[in-house]
């Protein structure tokens, strides 16, 4: 088993490594940088002084190699200094602390209610599979699944908090506070991220269900009067858990990409809309920072719900720790 | 300042489906309150003092956002700058001088030297007297080469510029300029105290504008008090409380739920809708700033004259105006400055002539001339107007390509340097704009290159004498307008929305002195 970790932590590194590496080369291959986006804020058009930008840039040291600027930036992250704004000088650190913590709370109360929902709609709809209560969930998983998230965030604003006017329609946070102290920000975001986020776990749970309940093994103890409940929390629950972990598990790491667009649609200020803006403005420390973070979250979401699929499953298990050469 | 940087302008490419469900709110909002919607008429008053005002504006992300008004470019940090400290003259909404902090700016004979004198009697928030030193030590730390500063005051010459009592400065200039106001309006020029050099959350450094920081958060919001210090009339208001938000329509939406009183650059499609409903009030910029499209003179197939004019006359101005900026607009001319001194308003309006543009391009040997037009998404209504572009200059038989490039740092990467792409400056004198784009070796030339227009144009810069400089400059617009490469189809308007409740908010220009100025508003019961 420590062995098996111990890879494991050992590719993860090799991702974060290659995200750092493809992040910078990326970037570098962007037209402009920062100090032209220093220089053309005065709302002007056309070329720049060149003197200017010169001088801005010899400031900011963007004018050293590419080699250079990367290893400087990587020295740094490994000494855990995730250096300085090239628009505003300040630490990426301070300034992504709290756009973390915003993200990380509009995470973590989507995958608290994602797990309840995905595995109660997947085996309700299984268990009942042919039936109008199986209709009804599976159309709505597929409906739900086919309009994109941005599209039910919009709707959500135009009705809920424009129409009907019960909730902000733009997620402001004051600085310092945590959106937890203003929950009605997070209903809309939350709801719209669900709608992305529950169908395919619910799609996956719901055919292993059903194909469990036709199977023979199951038809076999029914037959030999084993109770409906019994049958359920003994051979249907465990192994629809199972099936659940790695759909919900890349649900919950499909949660990055959501979140960024989510947190643009209601302006909710968390680390995606700082990297897109930071982007934009080409200010590379806090577009490497705030890529390789995310990627920290995402490696770290499937390791854990590997290792949740292997404590839940014996079978996985064995193929895993038995099975290699 | 900066209405449509694109930089804010997020790459998510988001303004297309923002603006469908802009749409979609409307009508949501429409059905939801037809009985409600009587118009809100302003309060005339008497103003009641106290209260907050809460007001987004585009800003920075957090991690780019700076409190230091010598350097801050977005419009929320200009918001701020603005009610914290205050500029020695700012521009009225006609761009002549409103003078604020100086009581008066003198020249020598010939303009190389000014005298700046000072209001007398003005204190900072914390009680101390603003002084020349103040001044000076403002104008230093904006062309210390080791500071960041944004503003553009290269021709003063600091060696010779000193104090001069308590309440003068003398600004030695290295060369003669007749207008040295509207470079001191500029948007970065305030006069900070003397020392400040720390602009954060921590330091809160005071000024002399009508409030005072309480609190900033980068990229977030800011809390402004009232500061009972105030020269100019004390506010009404305890407190204004400047909140960024950067998409337009996100904007739109804080204002619909309630979340703020007052939005600024309200985008045209919304500004439409909330002008029908009557359920928030509109404030509109006095004049737009300028849309246009820019000809490279030292291209083929502009480096001809005719084409270039066959291009002007094949635009429908009027048609671009009703349709992409929905009425929130005024036509060009071809000319930069509508509003501002020494516009030259009497040159005849260019028509839309697409008879005449075939014509044009039949001498030029040009018929079926295809040209490409390099667009992007950064600007409110851009695309829009090269889409309409290229369908109206197919009456001329002309064709438009549309080459679509990425918003970020169009700008100052794309604009003015390829061939034939968008230009839109803000409003500034054209001194300043003449000198940054049009002169033969300003750093934003687009290949229009005239050397007898260049000598004109020094002369017209340092002549002193109002009249013959409004003669000079009639004489390089008549130029432009007869050959240069510029097609201004439309100046821009973007307006405000208030909040009923929200009364005094003066007529504007972007950028301008009354611009964002909280001083007079005041919130009715």
């Amino acid at each position: 088993m420590t062995r098996y970790l111990l890879g494991r932590l050992a590719g993860a590194a090799l991702v974060l490594a290659v995200v750092a590496v493809v992040v910078f080369g990326l970037f570098e291959t962007l037209p402009g940088d920062a100090a032209e986006t220093i220089l053309a804020q005065s709302g002007r058009s056309g070329a720049l002084p060149p003197e200017q930008v010169a001088a801005l840039r010899e400031h900011l040291g963007l004018d050293r190699g590419p080699v250079e600027r990367f290893g400087s930036w990587a020295g740094g992250l490994l000494r855990g200094d995730l250096g300085t704004s090239l628009l505003s000088g300040r630490p990426v650190a301070d300034v992504l602390g709290d756009r973390i913590g915003n993200s990380l709370v509009l995470a973590s109360v989507t995958v608290l209610l994602l797990f309840p929902l995905a595995l109660g709609l997947g085996v309700l709809a299984g268990v009942r599979a042919g039936t109008r209560t199986d209709r009804a969930v599976s159309t709505g998983a597929l409906t739900a699944e086919a309009v994109p998230s941005f599209v039910i965030g919009v709707v959500l604003i135009a009705v809920v908090a424009l129409g009907w006017r019960l909730l902000p329609a733009v997620s402001l946070v004051p600085s310092g506070t945590s959106p937890l102290s203003r929950p009605e920000v997070l209903v809309l975001p939350v709801l719209a991220l669900l709608a992305g986020l529950v169908p395919h776990p619910v799609r996956v749970i719901r055919a292993r269900t059903a194909e469990l309940v036709a199977g023979e093994p199951l038809r076999t103890a029914a037959l030999h009067g084993v109770g409906r409940t019994r049958l359920f929390a003994r051979y249907v629950a465990p192994v629809a858990l199972a099936a659940a972990l790695p759909p919900i598990a890349g649900s919950v790491a499909g949660l990055v990409g959501g979140v960024a667009v989510v947190e643009t649609v209601f302006s909710y200020p968390g680390l995606a809309q700082e990297l897109v803006r930071a982007i934009a403005l080409r200010d590379f420390p806090v577009v490497a920072a705030a890529a390789v973070l995310m990627a920290v979250f995402g490696v770290a979401v499937h390791l854990l719900a590997d290792l949740a699929a292997l404590a839940a499953s014996p079978l996985a298990r064995r193929a895993v720790l038995d099975g290699r050469r | 300042m900066r209405i449509d940087e694109p930089a804010r302008r997020t790459a998510l490419s988001r303004r297309a489906l923002l603006l469908g469900a802009a749409g979609l709110a409307g009508a949501v909002a429409l059905s939801g309150c037809g009985s409600s919607a009587e118009p809100a008429a302003p309060d005339a008053g008497p103003p009641r003092p106290g209260g907050r005002l809460r007001v987004a504006l585009a800003g920075q992300s957090p991690s780019a956002d700076v409190l230091d008004p010598h350097v801050a470019g977005s419009a929320a940090a200009g918001a701020i700058a603005k009610n914290v400290w205050d500029r020695l003259v700012s521009y009225e909404n006609d761009l002549t001088l409103r003078y604020r902090l100086a009581e008066s700016l003198e020249p020598n004979a010939d303009g190389s030297e000014w005298r700046i004198t000072l209001r007398p009697g003005i204190r900072f928030s914390d009680g101390s007297p603003l002084t020349s030193r103040d001044v000076l030590y403002s104008i230093e730390r904006m062309l210390d080469p080791a500071k960041p500063s944004s503003a553009d005051l290269s021709m003063v010459d600091l060696s010779r510029t000193g104090v001069d009592g308590d309440l003068a400065v003398r600004v030695a200039l290295s060369e003669p300029l007749a207008d040295l106001g509207s470079v001191l309006a500029g948007w970065y020029v305030y006069v900070v105290k003397e020392g400040s050099d720390t602009f954060d959350a921590s330091s809160l450094p005071v000024g002399t504008g009508p409030f005072v920081l309480r609190e900033w958060a980068p990229g977030e919001r800011a809390l402004l008090v009232r500061n009972p210090e105030y020269w100019d009339g004390v506010a009404h208001l305890d407190e204004v409380e400047i909140l960024q938000i950067a998409e337009p329509e996100a904007r739109v939406n804080a204002l619909r739920s309630g979340e703020v009183d007052m939005i600024d650059q309200t985008p045209a499609l919304h500004a439409r809708t909330i002008a029908d409903e009557g359920a928030f009030r509109l404030v509109e910029p006095r004049f737009g700033t300028m849309a246009a499209l820019q000809m490279r003179a030292d291209t083929p197939p502009f480096d001809d004259v005719r084409v270039r004019q066959a291009l002007r006359l094949a635009v429908d101005r009027q048609a671009m105006a009703d349709t992409v900026y929905l009425g929130f607009a005024e036509v060009g001319n071809d000319l930069y400055g509508l509003g501002a001194p020494f516009y030259a308003g009497d040159i005849p309006q260019r028509p839309h002539d697409p008879a005449g543009a075939r014509e044009l391009l039949r001498r030029a040997g040009q018929e079926n001339l295809t040209v490409t037009l390099t667009t992007a998404d950064s600007s409110p209504g851009q695309l829009d107007s090269a889409t309409l572009f290229a369908e109206q200059a197919r009456e001329s038989g002309i064709t438009v390509n549309l080459e679509t490039v990425p918003a970020d740092n169009y700008a100052a990467q794309v604009s003015g340097q390829r061939a034939f792409t968008h230009n839109n400056w803000w409003n500034y004198s054209l001194d300043y704009f003449y000198g940054q784009t049009t002169v033969s070796d300003a750093p934003g030339n687009a290949g229009w290159r005239n050397p007898e227009w260049d000598a004109t144009f020094l002369r017209a810069r340092g002549t002193l004498d109002v009249d013959e400089r409004a003669a000079l400059y009639a004489g390089l617009q008549q130029t432009l307008w007869d050959t240069g490469g510029l097609i201004v189809h439309n100046f821009v308007k973007q307006p405000a929305a208030v909040a009923p409740p929200v009364q005094g908010v003066p007529e504007f220009v972007l950028g301008n002195d009354d611009w964002a100025n909280y001083r007079g508003v005041w919130l009715s019961a």
